[in-house]
């Protein structure tokens, strides 16, 4: 089975695996991002955890994002410039030492979420989130996962989840939420429409949204089910950038939703698993995957646009501002959805930013979160997400992604701080209730 | 020998016209004014000047130039002042009685007269292409040379070489600095040179002794020292971006700059555009044609006379650019294919 | 050498050189890069890629204007960036000097500026490239960032538009052909410098912006 490798000791051995995949990830995409960086340093006031270090009054520069993917530019240029050949060539070449590859492990695993605000203020439309993700490839290729992130890696493989949920204690799960929040969930259901996966940190964590998605599902009358095949929603092969794990958690989601049959697929309320399964699923399994792939919010809008679902009340009374996902809503082109289902949902709802694609991450997607080292930076970043939140004077915020919830709650709490974090599911279940 | 203020007196003119003549004088060589009583001091008492005008490979437009000199003094009292002991083109004697007078004037005023020298020398095959009496214009100069109290090459054939010096030069033509190495020699560029220049360096040799500021080439750096766009008449238009498309249309006539028709006004030194022609009467961007630089060494060789200034000498046309584009992206595509093939194909 | 000696070689085989340097130089890099290879991408795009890539192609200098959070802290970015660039293009191609220059090398008769509006695109470039330039020097991030490449280039910019002005404006008294011939001589190095730094940004600005805007499209968002 594919393992993913947290080793201690930092060798030449790993120097050169990493240098080898760095080296041989260039396509024309990556190489023009290399080439095209000005050192204008304007998406270092774009990214969250810069922002962070910055509010509280330290800087620290080597959070540029820039600065993230400069030991992979400096290795382009020396495979593939004239000027970086002859460079090597005269012994003026790279020296990568084992502590720098520990930075880079800072740099792309406790510090970046891929969370794409720097692409969207770069001059240069330079995507850091692809070449960070180079990085950390190069890194788990060499070994060199954040140990954290490894384990829940290898036991996603192992059992099926990150927390170790396994078929059995899936069933186990999906039961309780069935009688606790009395609703009814098919299981492996054939034929079926649509297959809803849920995410293990939404079954351990958040049951609620589970069981307002059933709702949700229920009401807008639709064949759907759950797959005890298919039954992990996360894929942390992505957040390893680790290629035989995101084929083999990928495998897993076909191998089930193929076995129902099914032609829909809902991502639940998760970040990256929207992105595996819309963006990345069909480049992995380029001939079997013919389903069309649908987050949760998405699918409620449209069923609302199709009338087989009514929202006509507010359930949400306090003053309320948005959290976007940044890959559902920002790298999924979901930003419109939610705000429509707010303006339902919602008495008081008062968008934090301008331009949806503005907002800040939440910091602790991209496996941050999971990452033990990388929480003194997670909480620097909540502080400069807090301004967001204060410049729209809201305690209440809603979220459609559980990772983001529980790195929120978790960071506010950490900051003792107020907030309280909502699932836009659960609101919407409730508004739907009763009729 | 008379002065200046004999000859003015015994021409009949007053002792005003003198004067006139030589405060032109003073403010043609720039002297400053309270310089002035020396200077009419000088051109009262002092005798005229005995030059000797040589010609070699020239075309004597030079001469021509100079006897239409008229705004520093009038035709016949030039003439006069100028004591020309020895030129080709206007003295009255010919053959040997006009080499004797050379002969004579060169020992009787050894030391004090002014050599002009015309036209590019030739010193290829041991001077056999420019002969006079059958004396090769080498031992002419070297020899008028020696002598000479102030030497000056009028025109750019003798200046720098001019056209006899054009590509392919048969005759391996030099200019006189050139042949006459570690001798100071006064530099009058032009093609030809405006004739009141010519006339004011030799009265300022009268006046002074001596030859007047030069620069590093050896022109005078009253007329030589700004270029003719420093002080053109046009020159509003070519700070307003007003430009002549071609020869006489609606905006030309207007006087707008021909810069655009290839006016080499910015890199020629020349005082075309203060003291002008003709007693100030046009210069040719007065007339409408551009500056060709004629004052300027190579100008023959360089030639673009009718392209603009700032345009690649050689040409760098449309044609030029695209084999360069082609050329790099060969280069680039193999280059990238190399890279695919090491890179290992993903 | 005398003064127009050296302005023909400056402005004869070594322009011609420098050219096509730069020509070769540029068709190289753009296509090391383009030739390449892309893996194929088999998800289906929620907006329109290609439309969007133009899109942003034509648009992006103007978009982080709209971002609001980040231009109140980098104002002199791009007020300065935007004052450099458009300053020194119109000098590079609308001077009459230039426009000339041009027509001869692509053929397009380009239109002229007067003195005037030269002037204040001349200075405003280079005072914002100094400002920039002791920006650059003094800001943490970008101190990080920064190399010799961007600090040599900076200063053969500033040199190039700061002897054009002495030359156009200041020059008196024959210099004016010393001052041109420095400046073309300066204005070469750059364009032979150009292919060999990051000045080139300008050819892969089409190929990054063009990519987020396929990514932008393929995604469906609008920003």
């Amino acid at each position: 089975m594919a393992v993913v490798l947290s080793k201690e000791r930092v060798g030449h051995e790993e120097v050169e695996k990493f240098y080898q995949f760095c080296k041989n990830s260039i396509n024309t995409e990556v190489a023009s991002y290399l080439e095209a960086c000005v050192r204008c340093g304007i998406c270092a006031e774009a990214c969250l955890f810069y922002m962070g270090e910055n509010v509280s009054g330290r800087i620290d520069p080597t959070l540029t994002p820039a600065y993230k993917a400069d030991l992979l530019r400096e290795i382009y240029k020396e495979n593939y410039t004239l000027l970086g050949r002859l460079k090597k060539l005269f012994g003026f070449g790279l020296k990568i030492e084992p502590e720098d590859l520990k930075e880079q492990v800072r740099l792309a695993f406790y510090t970046c979420t891929n969370c794409d605000r720097c692409t969207k203020a770069c001059p240069m439309g330079i995507d850091t989130p692809k070449l960070v993700s180079i990085v950390r490839g190069a890194l788990t290729y060499a070994g060199l996962t954040p140990k954290d992130l490894a384990d829940a890696t290898n036991m996603s493989v192992e059992k099926g989840s990150p927390l170790g949920v396994d078929t059995q204690t899936f069933l186990q799960r999906i039961e309780f939420i069935s009688e606790e929040y009395e609703v009814e969930v098919p299981v492996d259901k054939k034929p079926s429409e649509y297959l809803y996966i849920p995410s293990s940190i939404e079954l351990m964590k958040f049951p609620a949204s589970v069981a307002s998605a059933a709702k949700v599902l229920n009401r807008a009358g639709v064949n759907w089910t759950v797959s005890t095949v298919a039954h992990e929603a996360t894929n942390f092969g992505v957040f390893a950038q680790s290629k035989e794990v995101t084929k083999e958690m990928l495998r897993r989601v076909l191998e089930g939703a193929k076995g129902l049959g099914v032609r829909y697929i809902i991502a639940p309320e998760c970040g990256h698993a929207y992105q595996s399964m819309r963006f990345i699923a069909p480049n992995v399994f380029p001939e079997e995957w013919t389903f069309e792939v649908l987050n949760i919010v998405e699918f409620i809008d449209k069923m609302i646009k199709e009338g087989k679902l009514r929202i006509n009340k507010k359930v949400l009374k306090e003053r309320a501002t948005l959290h976007d996902s940044c890959q559902i809503g920002r790298r999924g082109g979901v930003l419109r959805e939610p705000r429509r289902i707010m303006n339902m949902v919602a008495e008081d709802f008062r968008d934090s930013v301008l331009i949806p694609e503005h907002n800040i991450c939440c910091g602790g997607g991209g496996g941050v979160l999971v990452i033990g080292d990388a929480d003194y930076y997670r909480q620097k970043a909540f502080i400069s997400k807090m301004t967001l939140f204060d410049k729209a004077k809201a305690k209440t915020v809603v979220c459609y992604c559980a990772n983001c919830m529980l790195a929120l709650t978790k960071s506010s709490r950490e900051l003792k701080r107020d907030y309280r974090f909502v699932s836009i599911v659960e609101l919407v279940a409730e508004a739907i209730e009763e009729e | 020998m008379e002065s200046l203020y004999h000859i003015y007196k015994r021409r009949g003119y007053t002792r005003r016209d003198f004067l006139t003549s030589a405060i032109a004088i003073s403010t043609a060589l720039g002297l400053s004014s309270s310089l002035l009583p020396k200077v009419v001091k000088a051109l009262e008492v002092k005798p005229k000047p005995v030059v000797i005008w040589l010609e070699f490979q020239d075309c004597a437009g030079c001469t021509e130039s100079f006897i239409r000199s008229t705004s520093i003094l009038p035709t016949d009292v030039l003439l006069d002042y100028l004591s020309l002991e020895y030129h080709e083109t206007l003295m009255s004697p010919s053959g040997f009685y006009a080499e004797e007078s050379k002969r004579e004037a060169m020992e009787k005023y050894r030391g004090k007269y002014v050599l002009v020298v015309e036209g590019s020398v030739s010193p290829k095959d041991k001077g056999v292409y420019c002969t006079v009496a059958g004396k090769s214009n080498i031992d002419l100069l070297k020899e008028a040379a020696e002598g000479a109290g102030l030497i000056v090459a009028v025109g750019s054939c003798a200046s720098w070489g001019g056209i006899p010096h054009a590509y392919p030069n048969p005759t391996g033509a030099l200019s006189v600095s050139e042949v006459l190495k570690g001798k100071q020699v006064v530099n009058i560029p032009g093609c030809p040179p405006i004739g009141d220049v010519m006339v004011s360096v030799i009265a300022n040799y009268v006046i002074t002794g001596k030859a007047p500021e030069l620069d590093s080439m050896g022109r005078p750096k009253t007329f030589y020292g700004q270029t003719i766009h420093d002080r053109c008449y046009r020159r509003p238009f070519y700070n307003a971006g007003r430009f002549a498309n071609s020869f006489d249309d609606e905006v030309a006539k207007k006087g707008y700059c021909l810069y655009k028709l290839g006016c080499k006004g910015p890199i020629t030194r020349n005082a075309c555009a203060t003291i002008r022609w003709n007693g100030g009467l046009s210069f040719p961007i007065q007339s409408g044609h551009p500056c060709f630089g004629c004052s300027e060494p190579d100008f023959w060789d360089r030639g673009m006379i009718y392209t603009p200034l700032s345009v690649v000498s050689g040409e760098f046309g449309i044609k030029e650019a695209l084999v360069g584009v082609a050329v790099g992206t060969a280069v680039g595509v193999g280059v990238a294919y190399m890279n695919k093939k090491l890179r290992g194909g993903k | 050498m005398s003064d127009v000696a050296f302005y023909d070689f400056v402005r004869g085989p070594f322009l011609k050189f420098a050219l096509f340097v730069f020509f070769v130089g540029i068709a190289y890099r753009f296509f090391r890069v383009i030739f390449l290879g892309l893996p194929a991408d088999y998800a289906k795009p929620k907006g329109s890629p290609p439309f969007m890539a133009v899109k942003k192609i034509i648009i992006k200098p103007t978009m982080g204007w709209t971002f609001n959070e980040i231009f109140s802290r980098r104002a002199i970015n791009f007020i300065g960036g935007f004052l450099f660039h458009l300053g020194f293009l119109g000098l590079t191609f609308f001077v009459p000097a230039h426009a000339l220059l041009w027509k001869e090398i692509t053929g397009i008769p380009f239109p002229t500026l007067p003195n005037i509006v030269s002037d204040v695109l001349a200075y405003a470039a280079l005072g914002s490239l100094i400002a920039l330039t002791v920006h650059r020097a003094l800001n943490p991030v970008l101190k990080l960032l920064t190399g010799k490449d961007e600090y040599f280039a900076n200063l053969l910019i500033a040199l190039i538009i700061f002897t054009g002005l002495l030359a156009t404006r200041w020059a008196g008294g024959g210099s004016y052909i010393w001052l041109v011939s420095l400046h073309l001589f300066l204005a070469n190095l750059l364009i032979i410098y150009i292919p060999f730094s990051r000045l080139s940004h300008f050819v892969y600005y089409f190929l990054s912006v063009g990519f987020m805007g396929w990514n932008a499209g393929k995604r469906g968002v609008s920003f």
